[in-house]
């Protein structure tokens, strides 16, 4: 179960995105235009995936990971 | 049928003995087969194995009964050791700047993600024996076989090409008309990803489409800037994300 | 995982995100933030495009920084390629770069090619057009783009009335098309590329896709790594790359093809081993009929027994050379239900002088037994040329045919032309106008001798290295100072050297664009880097010279209204090349085009949707919810809208109108010119990896340049030791028709058989087409590039060894 420890730069003067609204990110406390989260996901292309959604939104400016366990992964291919 | 998985264990050390004997042979084989005067175009690569002996002849099945990799059987064994290269433990030498490394790369390619080249000859007619020693990479009197980095594709001369005329008597022939200068300028290699932070590992700065296997060309048998510094390490995703955005994967937006 | 551990991870990667948004403080704006895509070089943009070169349509991202083009990646989301290329597509942006482009308009003036003006460039053409416009052809290509070609074919049919228009894709797949007329009454293929994923054998008949289309050949073997078992049966006169590949090798003699499926349909005959549900619900029988028709006449289950009880195994290996034995395991193969089996062809099968009737056997094959209509079980032939499906058999720009499937000899079809045209009844005329090698012919003969065609315009081909029999259909008219030879190019070529007028072309991603490739596919592109010079979109030039035309009063340039032909939507005037991108022609054009259709069921989306996908397989049919979807199995219920419900098969464009296809009574027939003692060994043409086609492009591509610098005659060992040849060794190839000197290249890139000798196309140094024959298949005028006699002798060189 990959934990990953992200920091999203949010574009000057914008609201987090409506995609953190989500029961696999966590969000923690923001500081400034940066917003800590934590994106917790049962495969590590969702986890890819979910911080290239989060990357893609307007409202993004960078999205930088900081932290990454995928230390008990068993990847099962497609 | 299953093709090893790169991550599990060094795909080196899984080589049986038998297996090296026999593409060692046919490795002389085919460079005996490349003896030719004309064949100058192999760029020797800066970071070239150290010779430690000379190549054995070829044993005949006779004497193999008698003395397995026959009379020199030290300098045999030296020189198949000396053929996949550094152990995954052995220290990483420090070799100067990776741009260099990375240079050295495009003489063989066009542009950042283009098949390189073949540098020595090849046989016409068939692929079957590119994976003598591009399967899992060797080093042989300062050449370098790179291990290839997509094991499911089988067609090898589809994309890689020589890199000088493969037929004889060109000589008698007029001048091409069409050998014109081109005028693309391509794509330069990266050197090296984006860091988190300044000891955060780095992404991957490149596409890894058709580029499966790190140790491709960052494992023991890379160039020696382009190498890991941890080659014991196995997992390189765990630690260093491919961008999605690079490799233009379905849905990204460009 | 433990709970524990999981609370433990979350709080740890909270504190990592923390900490590292906390670094610097708040009031300063964050560093700027690096794309990572800027590691690969700042400001690239990728955009897609299928690539320049073959049918098989693989897409390529195109790269492209300071409106040039630097980079090209297999797209990865791409069906056809799924992100891979061969080596002629990663070096294609190569293509647009060569330092001797073609940069403005030329015309010979006293012998020697001089530089003119646009306007006066587009004045002589429309000069030529006026003094005889019956008198005036259009040579073009399966390179064309689909608005190129449906431009053209507008402007001559529907606008000069005159139907002398015919494609290169005449030399190239021609056969292929009246063979599926034939048989099913509609062209192109029933199944697709998915076929070579699922198939438990492939057949190649006479074709080398290792190097001619080398992304599907690795579609199909790479299913072996990943351990499937896919069986490769090579049935060829020589061996090339990709016979290395194959399980079984099955070498045959010239013309044996015909023998080798006549053979096999008498093993499902004589074992009883055909499909009885499949041949009672889905087919009729057809035999020749007299004088020969496309469409033959009725024949019966009987006479088609009779007609194949002669080739038992023994006869079809004394008229093949391929043993019995693998005779009969063909026909215990194709008698097998619990096998998928494709067959693939392309050249070998197509230019063949009775290619109608290999063709319409290799279908009755797979009818027969069944193999039909289930994926991985289908008769599949792939083109060779880009857009030879979408541009010429869809858009029809051929010298008998009408857009969508329609023929000019049909009243109904002319007057829907003109309908949709917008054209007065009766400007299409109904007369055919000269195939390709009658055209050239009309052309090379004087005026006075009956010649009637005074001028030709030829776009994005070079007949002057293709045409067969170079020296009778290109050379006399070169001297003949009545006749007028316009080529649009990109670069100088064979036929540009020798044109009077020559016309710089946009190529590629200089233009937008449209093709269709071998598997029904449509695939768009936009223009992303401005052409070279003064070079302009082959489009443009067609329809600014229609516009001169027009200026000058010309009524066939008016439609029914008296508006230009090719009027824009908001009158944008788009022959002034300054406004040519003002509106997206493609588009207008494509969606008049589309109208044209709908009556063959070839439906085609509207041009926006293709813009959002790697390309579509028609016909592309809209979906309640208002989707587009695409149709991967044509004629099978479970996939083909078109059929209709609990049918299963249904060929609904059947020539008996049953909704069956045909099976076709045809024999096994020598070739019209075979080895004897003057000119003892066949000839076969074609292609290599490296280069496409006459290598106008690939030729000056450094890498594929140096891979495969020149042309050669492949020798076999043990003529070449016969003759005292060694290898390298300059020799004269001759047939009756002329000769061609090359190196000899012994155990090279193929193999051939002891008195057979192969030579590729590309080199315009060395002009095989002096040598080819070029005697043609009755129903597809398609030449036979394949075999001829030639003898090939020594060059006396003084002091040779």
């Amino acid at each position: 179960m990959p934990v990953v420890g992200a920091v999203l730069h949010l574009r000057p003067g914008l609201e987090p995105p409506t995609e953190l609204d989500d029961p696999r990110i966590t969000v923690g406390e923001r500081n400034g235009d940066k917003l800590p989260i934590v994106v917790v996901t049962d495969h590590r292309r969702e986890d890819r995936q979910l911080l290239e959604q989060l990357e893609a939104s307007p409202h993004v400016h960078a999205v930088f990971v900081a932290f990454v366990d995928h230390s008990d992964l068993v990847e099962v291919s497609p | 049928m299953t093709t090893a998985d790169p991550s599990r264990a060094d795909p080196l050390a899984a080589v049986p003995m038998v297996g090296a004997v026999i593409a060692g042979i046919a490795l002389i084989a085919f460079l005996a087969g490349t003896a030719r005067s004309d064949y100058d175009f192999a760029p020797p690569v800066s970071d070239r194995a150290p010779v430690l002996h000379e190549v054995p002849k070829a044993l005949s099945y006779a004497e193999l009964r008698n003395a397995p990799r026959g009379a020199d059987s030290a300098g045999f064994d030296a020189e198949l050791a000396s053929m996949r290269g550094p152990s995954p433990t052995d220290p990483v030498p420090d070799a100067g700047p990776a741009s260099l490394a990375v240079t050295d790369r495009t003489r063989l390619r066009s542009f950042d993600g283009a098949p390189p080249r073949i540098p020595h000859p090849v046989r016409q007619d068939s692929a079957a024996e590119c994976l003598t020693c591009h399967d899992v990479g060797l080093r042989f009197r300062g050449r370098l076989a790179t291990p290839m980095s997509h094991r499911e594709l089988a067609s090898c001369t589809q994309c890689h090409v020589v890199d000088a005329a493969p037929m004889p008597g060109l000589a008698q022939l007029e001048p091409d008309p069409r050998d014109v200068p081109n005028a693309f300028v391509g794509l330069a290699s990266p050197v090296a990803g984006p860091r988190a932070w300044s000891i955060a590992p780095p992404q991957v700065p490149h596409r890894t489409a058709m580029r499966e296997r790190c140790d491709s060309c960052h494992g023991v048998n890379g160039r020696a800037a382009m190498r890991t510094p941890h080659p014991d390490r196995q997992s390189c995703e765990q630690c260093h994300a491919a961008s999605a955005q690079v490799d233009l994967r379905p849905g990204v937006a460009r | 995982m433990n709970p524990d551990r999981r609370t433990f991870l979350k709080g740890a990667a909270m504190a990592a995100a923390t900490a590292a948004a906390a670094t610097g403080s708040a009031a300063t704006p964050p560093p700027p933030v690096e794309d990572i895509r800027d590691r690969m070089g700042p400001g690239v943009h990728w955009d897609k495009a299928p690539c320049r070169f073959c049918g098989t349509g693989c897409h390529v991202q195109v790269g492209t920084r300071d409106g040039k083009v630097v980079a090209i990646a297999g797209a990865l989301e791409a069906e056809v390629n799924k992100g891979l290329l061969c080596v002629k597509g990663y070096h294609v942006g190569l293509a647009l770069y060569g330092q001797d482009r073609l940069t403005t308009p030329l015309l010979r003036k006293d012998g020697k090619l001089v530089p003119i003006s646009w306007e006066q460039a587009i004045g002589v053409i429309a000069d030529r057009v006026e003094m005889d416009p019956a008198g005036f052809a259009f040579y073009g290509s399966g390179q064309w783009t689909i608005p190129e070609g449906y431009a053209a074919q507008k402007f001559m049919k529907g606008g000069l009335s005159n139907n002398h228009i015919d494609p290169n894709a005449r030399l190239c797949m021609a056969s292929a098309v009246t063979g599926f007329l034939a048989v099913y009454g509609v062209d192109e293929p029933a199944g697709c590329y998915t076929d070579l994923d699922e198939a438990d054998v492939v057949i190649l008949w006479g074709n080398n896709p290792a190097e001619m289309h080398p992304v599907l050949f690795s579609r199909i073997i790479d299913r072996r790594t990943r351990g499937e078992n896919v069986t490769l049966i090579d049935i060829q006169t020589r061996r090339t790359r990709s016979t290395a590949h194959a399980d079984h090798y099955l070498e045959f003699q010239p013309h044996g093809d015909l023998a080798i499926a006549n053979g096999i349909l008498h093993l499902l005959v004589a074992n009883g081993t055909y499909d009885q549900t499949f041949l009672d619900q889905h087919l009729a029988f057809r035999k020749a009929s007299d004088p020969p028709e496309l469409k033959g006449q009725a024949a019966t289950w009987e006479e088609f027994q009779a007609h194949i009880a002669a080739y038992t195994p023994e006869k079809v290996e004394e008229l093949s050379g391929v043993s019995a034995r693998d005779i009969r395991m063909l026909g215990d193969l194709f008698g097998r239900r619990d096998l998928k089996i494709t067959s693939l062809w392309c050249m070998g099968m197509n230019q063949h002088t009775r290619g109608t009737a290999i063709n319409s056997l290799v279908h009755a094959v797979h009818l027969l037994s069944g193999h039909f209509g289930k994926p991985g079980d289908a008769p599949t032939s792939l083109t060779g040329q880009p857009s030879a499906c979408g541009t010429v058999r869809e858009v029809g720009t051929l010298a008998h045919a009408l857009p969508g499937g329609r023929v000019v000899a049909n009243d109904k079809h002319r007057q829907q032309s003109e309908e949709f045209w917008n054209v007065p009844a009766g400007r299409v005329n109904a007369k055919p106008g000269y195939h390709t090698v009658k055209m050239w012919e009309q052309f090379s003969k004087p005026k006075a001798d009956g010649g009637d065609i005074h001028t030709i315009w030829v776009q994005v081909t070079n007949p002057g290295q293709t045409l067969p029999n170079r020296n009778a259909l290109f050379d006399p008219s070169r001297k003949d100072p009545d006749k007028f030879l316009i080529v649009s190019d990109v670069y100088p070529t064979a036929t540009t050297v020798e044109a009077d007028l020559v016309l710089p072309s946009a190529m590629w991603v200089e233009k937008n664009g449209v093709f269709g490739n071998s598997e029904r596919r449509t695939q768009q592109w936009f223009r992303q880097v401005k052409p070279p010079g003064q070079a302009r979109d082959d489009c443009w030039q067609t329809i600014a010279v229609a516009h001169e035309l027009f200026r000058r009063g010309m009524p066939g340039m008016k439609d029914k209204d008296g508006r230009f032909l090719f009027a824009m939507p908001g009158d944008v005037p788009v022959w002034d090349w300054n406004r040519y991108y003002d509106i997206n022609v493609d588009e207008v054009l494509f969606e008049e085009y589309r109208k044209f259709t709908r009556m063959k069921h070839k439906d085609l989306a509207p041009y926006q949707e293709y813009v959002k996908a790697y390309g579509m397989r028609w016909p592309v049919v809209q979906q309640p919810d208002g989707s587009w979807r695409e149709t991967r199995f044509r004629f099978s219920e479970f996939d083909d809208p078109y059929v209709e419900k609990g049918k299963g098969i249904q060929f609904y464009h059947s020539n008996t109108e049953d909704g069956r296809a045909q099976v076709w009574i045809h024999p096994h027939e020598y070739p019209p010119e075979r080895p004897d003692q003057d000119y003892p060994m066949w000839l076969c043409t074609g292609r290599v990896l490296e280069h496409w086609h006459t290598g106008t492009m690939t030729g000056r591509i450094p890498p594929l340049r140096r891979a495969m610098p020149a042309s050669y005659v492949e020798l076999n060992r043990e003529d070449a030791q016969r003759m005292g040849i060694s290898n390298g060794e300059l020799v004269r190839v001759e047939s009756r028709r002329g000769h061609c000197d090359l190196p000899v290249w012994i155990d090279g890139r193929g193999r051939p058989p002891q008195g057979y000798v192969f030579v590729p196309f590309f080199d315009e140094r060395m002009l095989i087409n002096r040598v080819t024959l070029e005697a043609h298949d009755p129903f597809s005028k398609q030449p036979d590039y394949k075999k001829c006699a030639v003898r090939v002798t020594r060059l006396a060189v003084a002091g040779a060894p």
